[in-house]
């Protein structure tokens, strides 16, 4: 029998919602802070 | 095979899962990455969840695909299939850290080259620099961006090799495959965004 989409028990092994900025991350910090020392606006 | 009909549904699970892992892998080589994902996630479901190591096999290839159509892997899926030679390429991809992901790919060449994917993994570039350009974006915080921001950036994950020039075509493929709204202003030097979504979801671009 075949197995249909959504079907299988891992369906939460890829994850779609990575890109969202909720969380700084320690690169951002370290971005953020170059863009600074760099003169340039910070929002 | 595919023009077999009806004949298709008597072949045996085994082969239709065989053959569909073939068909994703030459779909991926040919960059046809629908194709291959649809291929691959077929024999990958379909695969006897005690055959392990052909899941494995399976998953080599889908876990690039799925990336470049940015749907990640999760840590507990590489792990589970003794993956966690992806982990760190995972990691610096989400992360758009181009100098992480060199480490990554440099640090487990052998293996992703035995597997035949290093050059697929090489192109997650673009999305890597997609993700660190949406960063500045966000932490600049306006519409015209300076490519001196950029430049700070890419100097800030170690590359070092990129003049405005070479910026400016990244950026152009960048909008050019929809992964920035927006045009580039090359006379002031600026990258103007869209008011909105301008660095759309991976996901949602390849689902279009």
């Amino acid at each position: 029998p075949e197995r249909r989409e959504g079907e299988d028990e891992e369906v939460n092994v890829w994850e779609d919602n990575w890109d969202d900025e909720t969380h700084e991350s320690e690169f951002s910090k370290q971005l953020k802070e170059e863009l600074a020392k760099s003169g340039h606006q910070i929002a | 095979i595919d023009n077999s009909g009806t004949l298709y549904n008597e072949f045996l699970m085994a082969d239709k899962v065989a053959y569909n892992y073939f068909l994703g892998r030459k779909a991926m080589f040919d960059a046809d990455l629908n194709l291959a994902e649809k291929s691959l996630l077929y024999a990958f479901r379909n695969c006897p969840a005690e055959s392990m190591s052909n899941k494995r096999k399976i998953l080599i290839y889908l876990i690039p695909v799925k990336m470049f159509l940015g749907h990640m892997p999760t840590f507990a899926l590489l792990h589970e299939y003794r993956l966690d030679e992806f982990q760190e390429v995972v990691a610096a991809v989400k992360e758009g850290n181009l100098a992480q992901l060199d480490a990554a790919l440099a640090n487990n060449e052998a293996f992703f080259i035995k597997s035949g994917i290093f050059l697929m993994l090489e192109k997650l570039r673009m999305i890597t620099f997609r993700t660190l350009f949406k960063k500045v974006s966000t932490i600049v915080g306006t519409a015209q961006i300076p490519l001196d921001a950029f430049q700070t950036a890419l100097r800030v994950v170690g590359v070092t090799d990129v003049d405005t020039d070479e910026l400016e075509c990244i950026i152009a493929n960048l909008i050019a495959s929809k992964k920035i709204k927006g045009y580039l202003s090359h006379g002031h030097g600026k990258l103007v965004i869209a008011k909105t979504n301008a660095f759309p979801t991976l996901s949602g671009i390849s689902a279009t």
